[in-house]
C-alpha cells in the first residue's frame, strides 16, 4: 500500500493517537448567527432553514480531523421541504380528525351547537390519548435528524450513511420510554445505552462501518445517586414548600414580604431541579465514556476521558449562558461545545484512509423537519 | 508544462476513496494545474469551474471544488486564493479574509432592530388590508372554530341558553339592525347563562352575549346597542386585524427564537385574544360609529345605549368587578356616552316588551 503520504502513518506512538481540532471563532459565528436572524425575521421565520445549513457549513468545516476538514453537503431547500413534510404529517391527522369527528357542523340555517361543542371536546380527548403517538413521532425524528446530519457529512470527499429505520427506532423509544415512565426512571440508564447503541452500530462511514457495544455497566452506581439525591431534594422542598405557606409570610402578608415570598418559592422550585442538573453530570460523564470506550470503526478505537468536573462545566455554563443572554450567547455555546469534544475525544489507530471507499448506503433527500415540532434547540 | 509562478503544496482527494494525494498546485492559461509527483493525479480544472466549498476566513486553510463532482483540494496557503481570484471572479462571494468581524457585526445587530422596528409600526398598517383580502367562508370557518372553543372553555360554568322564544327575539333584533346596514355577513348571535357583563364577536358574524350583559342592560334599547356595535366589529373586520397582527407576531417570534413547536398553541391563543376582544381605542370608536349608524336606520333610539355607558362607567368607577371585563381595556367610557348622544337620531324602540321579557327569561330553567 502506498500511503507515504500520510504524515500522521509516521508517528511515534502505536497505536497514534488523533483528535478532532477546532478552528472556528464565537466572532465569525457570531455575525453569521445576526445575518440569520435579520433574515429570518424578514422572511416570517422561512429563511431560519437556509440560516441553520450556513452554520453547519460553517461549524463542520471548522473541525478537522488529520488536517482535513468536515463538509457538510446539506442545502437549505432540504430541511425547508423536511419542515413542509412534518407539517403535513403532524397537522394533517389533527386536522382530518377534527373535521371527521364533526367538531365542524355545516353553518347554513341553524347552528347545531351542543353537539359541535360536545365534539370537540372529543377531540382534544382524542389528541390527549395520542400522547404516545406524538412520543413516537419525536423518537422517528431524533433518528430523522441523526441519519439526514449523518449522510450530509463528508470528510476526505467521503460520505457518512446510517441504516435502519426510523420507525423501528420510534418503537424502540416509545417502549422504552413506557418503560422508565412505570419504573419512576429505574430502566434509564439501560435505556440509554439501548438507544444509543442503536444509533451507532448503524453508522457508516464510506464502505466502513461503526459497532457500538454499549451496555448499562457501571452506570448505576452514578444514577442511583442521582435519582435519590433528587428524591431526597424534592421531598425537602415540598416540606420547606408546606412550612413556608404556614409561616407568618403567608398568613400576614405585607406589600415588602410579598417579593420575599416570590424569591422563596422560586428558590424551593429550582433547588431540585439544580441538585438533578448536579447529580447527573456524573452520570452523562460516565455514559459520554463508556459510549467512546466501546464504539469501535474497523480496528480504530475511541476514548473520551470526561470527569464530572468536565461535563458540569461544559452544561451547567452553557445552560445559564443561554438562560440569561436569551439566546444570543449561541455561537458561543456552539464553540464551546466543539472545543470540548476537540479536547476531550480521542481517536486511536491507524486511519487507513487508502483503503476507505465511497459508501452506498443511502441519503435520504429531505432534511430532518420532524424535529421542528419538538423544540429542540441544536445546532 | 508552463507554470506562472512557483507551484504551492496541497491535498487532493478524488471522492472515490479517502485517501490523500499530496499535489502541487499551479494556476496555469486554461485553468488551474494539479499533479502529484508520482503521476496518479493529474489534472486542469478550468478557471469558470472553481468553486470555493466554504467560507473562507483569514489564516485558515481553503478547500476547492469543482462545479459539479465530488474531488476536493485542500490548500493550506490562503494567499494562494489572491492569485487565482483575477482569473475566477465567482471565487470572491465566499472569500471572507479581508471581511472586517465587528463592522459587519455592527451592521447585523442594526439591520436586525430597523426590521424590528419596521414590523412594529408596518404591522398595525398591513393588517387592515391583509383583513381584507381573506374570503368570507374562511372568515366565517374560523369565527365557528373561536365560538365553539370558546364555548367549550366556559362550557363549565355556562350552558348555551336556548329558550325558542328568546331566540326569536334576539334573532328579529338582528335581522332588523343588519337590514340597517346591509353587509356580506349573516350574523349567528348566541347567548351564554353566564353572569359575567361582557359579549364578544368573533369573525365571520358570530356574537356571543353573555347573560350578564342583558341583565343589565338598561332595557331592549341598550342591548340593541351593544348589538349593533359587536356587529360593528364583525363588518369592519376587527377580530381579523387582530389575528392577522397575532399571527405576524408571532412569526417574528419564532423567528427570533428559532423554534417552530409553537404554531400549535396559535389556534388557541388566537380564540382566546379574539374572545378577550381586546380591541384598540379606534376600533372600539370606529364600532360605536357603526352601531349608531345602524341604530339610527332601523329608527332605534340611542338612549339606552348611552343610559348603557353611563352605567359601566359609573359601575367601573366604583370598582364593582361584574362591569369591568367588558370596557377593561378602554374606560373612556363617558367620551362614548357623550358620541352616542350627539349622533343617535333615533326614537323607536328595539323590541315589544313581550319580546324583551323573553329575552330576559331566556336562561331561566
Amino acid at each position: 500500500m502506498t500511503n507515504g503520504t500520510d504524515p500522521e502513518a509516521a508517528s511515534a506512538v502505536w497505536p497514534p493517537i488523533h483528535r478532532l481540532t477546532h478552528g472556528g471563532r464565537s466572532g465569525e459565528l457570531f455575525v453569521i448567527f445576526l445575518i440569520n436572524l435579520a433574515l429570518s425575521i424578514l422572511t416570517l421565520g422561512i429563511y431560519r432553514f437556509w440560516g441553520r445549513t450556513r452554520i453547519r457549513r460553517y461549524v463542520w468545516s471548522q473541525t478537522s480531523l488529520l488536517g482535513e476538514p468536515l463538509e457538510y453537503t446539506g442545502r437549505g431547500v432540504e430541511l425547508f421541504l423536511g419542515f413542509l413534510f412534518a407539517l403535513v404529517l403532524i397537522y394533517g391527522p389533527i386536522i382530518g380528525l377534527y373535521f371527521g369527528l364533526g367538531a365542524e357542523l355545516p353553518g347554513p340555517g341553524e347552528e347545531p351547537l351542543p353537539e359541535g361543542v360536545e365534539a370537540f371536546g372529543t377531540f382534544i380527548l382524542i389528541l390527549l390519548a395520542a400522547t404516545p403517538i406524538f412520543m413516537l413521532f419525536y423518537y422517528v425524528a431524533l433518528f430523522a435528524a441523526y441519519r439526514y446530519r449523518i449522510g450530509r457529512t463528508s470528510w476526505l470527499g467521503i460520505r457518512g450513511g446510517m441504516e435502519g429505520s426510523a420507525w423501528s427506532f420510534g418503537g424502540l423509544g416509545l417502549f422504552l420510554g413506557f418503560l422508565n415512565a412505570i419504573t419512576l426512571a429505574w430502566t434509564k440508564p439501560w435505556a440509554d445505552s439501548m438507544v444509543f447503541q442503536y444509533r451507532l452500530s448503524r453508522v457508516w462511514f464510506g464502505n466502513g462501518s461503526f459497532d457500538s457495544r454499549l451496555d448499562a455497566g457501571g452506570l448505576y452506581g452514578r444514577f442511583t445517586l442521582a435519582w435519590i439525591g433528587t428524591a431526597v431534594a424534592t421531598i425537602g422542598a415540598a416540606v420547606a414548600f408546606r412550612s413556608v405557606i404556614e409561616s407568618d409570610l403567608v398568613r400576614n402578608p405585607t406589600a415588602a414580604s410579598s417579593w420575599q415570598l416570590d424569591a422563596i418559592v422560586v428558590a424551593i422550585y429550582l433547588f431540585p431541579i439544580i441538585v438533578y442538573q448536579l447529580l447527573i453530570c456524573a452520570y452523562k460523564a460516565a455514559l459520554v465514556r463508556n459510549i467512546a470506550k466501546t464504539l469501535t470503526y474497523g480496528s480504530v478505537r475511541f476514548r473520551a476521558d470526561v470527569a464530572f468536573k468536565d461535563v458540569f462545566g461544559l452544561r451547567i455554563p452553557n445552560l445559564l449562558l443561554m438562560a440569561f443572554t436569551l439566546g444570543f450567547a449561541y455561537p458561543y455555546v456552539v464553540m464551546r461545545t466543539m472545543r470540548f469534544i476537540a479536547r476531550h475525544v480521542e481517536i486511536h489507530g491507524d486511519i487507513r484512509t487508502a483503503a476507505i471507499g465511497q459508501t452506498d448506503v443511502a441519503t435520504p433527500s429531505y432534511g430532518e423537519g420532524l424535529m421542528e415540532f419538538f423544540g429542540i434547540a441544536s445546532i | 508544462m508552463t507554470g506562472s509562478a512557483a507551484a504551492i503544496e496541497a491535498t487532493f482527494t478524488d471522492g472515490r476513496t479517502a485517501r490523500r494525494h499530496a499535489v502541487r498546485v499551479a494556476v496555469e492559461a486554461e485553468g488551474l494545474r494539479i499533479a502529484s509527483d508520482d503521476g496518479a493525479v493529474s489534472e486542469t480544472w478550468p478557471f469558470a469551474e472553481l468553486r470555493l466549498v466554504d467560507e473562507v476566513y483569514a489564516g485558515r486553510p481553503f478547500r476547492l471544488k469543482r462545479a459539479s463532482g465530488a474531488e476536493r483540494l485542500t490548500v493550506a496557503d490562503s494567499d494562494f486564493l489572491d492569485r487565482l481570484r483575477p482569473h475566477a471572479g465567482q471565487l470572491r462571494r465566499k472569500d471572507l479574509r479581508g471581511a472586517n468581524l465587528k463592522v459587519r457585526a455592527a451592521a447585523w445587530v442594526g439591520a436586525t432592530a430597523a426590521i424590528l422596528t419596521g414590523f412594529w409600526f408596518l404591522l398595525p398598517l398591513a393588517a387592515g388590508p391583509v383583513a381584507s383580502w381573506v374570503p368570507l367562508s374562511w372568515e366565517e370557518g374560523l369565527g365557528r372554530t373561536v365560538q365553539r372553543q370558546a364555548l367549550a372553555l366556559m362550557a363549565a360554568d355556562s350552558r348555551v341558553c336556548d329558550d325558542w322564544l328568546g331566540e326569536q327575539a334576539m334573532k328579529k333584533l338582528v335581522r332588523r339592525l343588519s337590514a340597517a346596514k346591509p353587509s356580506r355577513y349573516r350574523f349567528r348571535v348566541t347567548v351564554v347563562d353566564n353572569g359575567t357583563v361582557n359579549a364578544f364577536a368573533a369573525p365571520g358574524g358570530y356574537i356571543v352575549v353573555f347573560r350578564g350583559l342583558i341583565d343589565h342592560a338598561a332595557g331592549s334599547d341598550g342591548l340593541a346597542g351593544v348589538m349593533a356595535h359587536e356587529m360593528g366589529h364583525v363588518i369592519e373586520r376587527h377580530g381579523m386585524e387582530n389575528l392577522v397582527k397575532a399571527l405576524g407576531l408571532s412569526f417574528v417570534m419564532s423567528a427570533l427564537i428559532g423554534d417552530t413547536s409553537g404554531f400549535a398553541g396559535i389556534a388557541t391563543d388566537m380564540a382566546q385574544n379574539l374572545a378577550t376582544s381586546k380591541f384598540s381605542r379606534d376600533a372600539e370608536r370606529e364600532a360605536d360609529r357603526v352601531a349608531v349608524e345602524m341604530l339610527n336606520r332601523a329608527g332605534i333610539s340611542g338612549q339606552g345605549f348611552q343610559a348603557f355607558f353611563q352605567m359601566v362607567a359609573r359601575e367601573d368607577g366604583s370598582g364593582e368587578s361584574t362591569i369591568g371585563s367588558y370596557f377593561a381595556s378602554h374606560p373612556a367610557t363617558g367620551g362614548r356616552a357623550q358620541f352616542v348622544r350627539q349622533h343617535a337620531t333615533g326614537a323607536g324602540t328595539a323590541m315589544s316588551d313581550a319580546e324583551w321579557q323573553a329575552v330576559r327569561r331566556m336562561c331561566n330553567r
